[in-house]
């Protein structure tokens, strides 16, 4: 909402909200992505994560399935079935491979996959396409 | 002349003697009698019943016939008579001529003369000896039917009841009046429709269905399953004309087996869901650790990053690499532990020098200072000194993971009946009472919000309850509730009384070493027995052993070697031998100072180093106290 009262010319910079309760996972990614093009926000849970979400709308959210709180997976719904956020794409990164959780994560909406451990080009390639307009 | 019709004539007999042919021909006794009993006439059937032939009785008294327990029977029917009463389907009993009481149904009419009057009396009597018998054998089985605890149901071909006793009101919940003249399809489930069917197709081909297990619905709704046997009825021509099945409820012994099944399932499931489990959560608490290890390698290798970065970055790896090489420790201890594979080297040890051991490998954090607080004179525990001593770091690492905001933490101990009781008490988050039960569950983690960032394993607690276990002991933990600290228990099996006496005392750190040094004594016919520490050495002599040897080495957990020396002077003044084994590079100086505190040899810890002290002690305790 914030960046919608900018005056218009000036390029909005897009949000990104990385959520895991671990903080070695967290400082991965944020390094891994870290460019002047996006603002990374942290959360280290489910619930701060949706609360930061709801306030941001951020372009892109990179998940942790397992979470405390609101699995990464009940936030991918939430954000789903929330109009105002049509536009967020998201990131599932998980500690399981298995197939069903893999398809429960599709199923749910999720843009992309990720097993970890993942390879940090990888996600850098996956985040460039979620991000693309 | 008229014609006269011919009438032809039927031919004609006399009707008395078509009766007395018919009389004959009778397979009923016929007999004619006076109004006072006296026999007129007596046809075959009675001569066939009573054995009389009429020659012998007609002019007697009918009265021969009459039981002696019924001696005024014949008069009642004689007066019956005499009023012109009929007697019909008197059954009695009466005497054959060879003595034996037959049962008789009898029919008495009075005869009239032609002016009307009674004259006599005609008696027809039928034999129902073979008649009783079956009533009697069909009473009986009727109450062995209803007194039976089976459904026993007579029914149709078509299926219709013809016959329920109690049983199947107590089976079904139907009473006979409900049922009888009903289809039995009542009581088969919708579910089988075409059972019914084929067991009547089967009954009318005269084939028995026997121990038939199935469902049937009882008055009340509910589903039982029972077994049946049914069996086809057949009439006098073996014509088969009903069926009559016997049902036995069998609900309970299915359940029962279905349970024995179960739970052997159950118990095979277990062991597969605990091992899928094991592996889901593994992999998971694996994969983390491991997704930043390899990240950051990656980064590293393929970026170029500032030197405060790659510090930052290696930190977080090295950070990571330990964590999972504690969780690989913990999970392969625990699969010892469980499987059996982890043996426990039990000794007497010294509880106060054992907990001073895990607080000072603990180390120091002054917002989580630890404490002892262990009373004099507690009994020394059965225990193996090493595995307690990780159960103590578990506690005592716990106690301050889960007192973030500080506290201090104190470790007590007392005698609990034939047990001692350790406890570490700390002032931290406390846990809520319906966690309490599960903390000692494998991979229980309490998930709440100010937990979050507290790193576990979720093993350690597991980990110390199977190690307090196989000591014979019990794990607790204790919590007022979250944020009022909370209390972890373990009891260990106190030494009663003092130590075996033993020949040799060893005081060693190494379980192994002493283990092997045990066997030589032994072959040598001398006991021994281990102390970990100095602390627990000296509390076996403060307990009042007293060793002919001892084989110590200086390299002690806790109080030093030398330091013991000097008390084992003092408590027994170095009346016997003492031989030091150890690692510790010595002086000429040191080994001086050695014997002059009671040594009689300071040996290295080397191959061979067992048999030489054991020889040095069998040498120096003489030929007299070697028994072997």
């Amino acid at each position: 909402m914030r960046y919608q009262t900018l005056p218009p010319g000036i390029q909005i910079v897009k949000t990104v909200v990385i959520a895991d309760d671990e903080a070695s996972m967290r400082l991965l990614v944020h390094a891994t992505i870290e460019s002047d093009d996006y603002k990374v926000i942290e959360a280290a849970d489910g619930n701060q994560a949706w609360t930061l979400i709801q306030q941001f709308k951020p372009a892109l959210v990179l998940l942790d399935v397992q979470m405390p709180g609101r699995s990464g997976l009940e936030i991918l719904r939430s954000i789903r079935a929330d109009p105002g956020l049509t536009g967020t794409r998201v990131i599932l990164l998980t500690g399981t491979d298995h197939e069903s959780d893999i398809e429960a994560g599709l199923m749910a909406g999720a843009d992309f996959y990720l097993t970890k451990p993942f390879s940090p080009l990888d996600l850098i390639t996956r985040v460039e396409e979620a991000l693309q307009p | 002349m008229p014609k006269r019709l011919q009438v032809v004539k039927p031919p004609w007999i006399d009707p008395r003697l078509i009766l007395a042919a018919i009389v004959d021909a009778s397979d009923d006794a016929i007999i004619g009698k006076t109004l006072q009993g006296v026999i007129t006439s007596w046809n075959a059937g009675a001569e066939r019943l009573y054995g009389y032939s009429a020659e012998q009785m007609v002019g007697r008294s009918i009265s021969v016939l009459i039981p002696l327990d019924r001696p005024d029977e014949l008069e009642q029917i004689l007066a019956r008579v005499r009023r012109g009463e009929r007697v019909e389907h008197l059954e009695t009993k009466r005497v054959h001529k060879d003595g034996r009481l037959i049962d008789v149904s009898l029919n008495v009419f009075p005869i009239r003369d032609a002016d009307g009057g009674f004259v006599g009396a005609s008696l027809i009597a039928r034999n129902i000896t073979d008649r009783r018998r079956g009533d009697i054998a069909t009473s009986e089985l009727a109450a062995i039917v209803d007194s039976s605890d089976d459904a026993i149901i007579g029914k149709t071909l078509d299926g219709v009841i013809t016959s329920w006793n109690q049983g199947a009101k107590n089976l079904y919940g139907y009473g006979a009046e409900e049922m009888v003249g009903h289809s039995i399809a009542l009581l088969v489930p919708p579910e089988r429709p075409h059972e019914l069917e084929e067991i009547l197709g089967s009954l009318a081909q005269g084939k028995t269905v026997r121990h038939f297990e199935t469902d049937r619905v009882r008055k009340d709704g509910l589903l039982i399953y029972v077994s049946v046997t049914i069996s086809p009825i057949r009439d006098a021509y073996g014509t088969v004309v009903g069926s009559s099945s016997v049902a036995r409820d069998i609900s309970q012994d299915v359940s029962t087996r279905a349970a024995l099944k179960a739970s052997v399932l159950r118990n095979a499931n277990e062991v597969m869901r605990d091992k899928e489990e094991v592996v889901a959560l593994v992999s998971h608490e694996l994969r983390s650790p491991l997704a930043s290890i390899v990240g950051f390698t990656e980064l590293l290798y393929s970026r170029a990053l500032s030197d405060e970065q790659r510090k930052a970055y290696l930190a977080i790896m090295l950070k990571e690499g330990r964590r999972l090489t504690e969780l690989i420790n913990k999970v392969l201890q625990l699969q010892r532990l469980e499987s059996g594979h982890q043996k426990l080297d039990l000794a007497p040890v010294d509880v106060n020098a054992l907990v001073k051991r895990a607080v000072a490998s603990a180390g120091l954090d002054d917002r989580r200072a630890l404490g002892i607080v262990i009373p004099q004179g507690l009994p020394m525990v059965m225990a193996d000194a090493d595995a307690i001593l990780q159960v103590l770091a578990n506690f005592i690492s716990n106690a301050r993971k889960y007192s973030p905001d500080g506290g201090s933490i104190r470790i007590g101990a007392r005698v609990v009946g034939n047990m001692v009781e350790i406890h570490v008490r700390d002032h931290g988050l406390g846990v809520a009472a319906s966690d309490l039960p599960n903390l000692f569950q494998r991979f229980y983690r309490v998930d709440t919000p100010d937990r979050q960032s507290i790193r576990g394993t979720g093993l350690g607690l597991s980990i110390n309850r199977i190690i307090v276990q196989a000591h014979g002991g019990q794990v607790e933990a204790q919590s007022q509730g979250l944020g009022k600290g909370s209390v972890f228990k373990f009891t260990l099996p106190a030494v009663q009384g003092r130590a075996n006496p033993s020949d040799v005392l060893i005081v060693e750190e190494n379980a192994g070493f002493a283990r092997v040094l045990e066997a030589e004594l032994l072959a040598h016919g001398l006991t021994s027995v281990h102390a970990g520490d100095g602390e627990t050495a000296e509390h076996m002599l403060m307990d009042g052993m007293r060793p002919h040897a001892v084989v110590m080495d200086l390299l002690l957990p806790g109080m030093r070697g030398e330091e013991f020396l000097a008390k084992l002077g003092a408590h027994t003044g170095n009346k016997f031998p003492t031989v030091v084994v150890t690692v510790k590079d010595l002086e000429a100086s040191e080994i001086a100072l050695l014997k002059k505190a009671g040594a009689v040899a300071a040996l290295p810890k080397e191959a061979g180093a067992t048999q030489a002290a054991v020889a040095l002690i069998v040498e120096a305790l003489g030929p007299r106290l070697v028994k072997a």
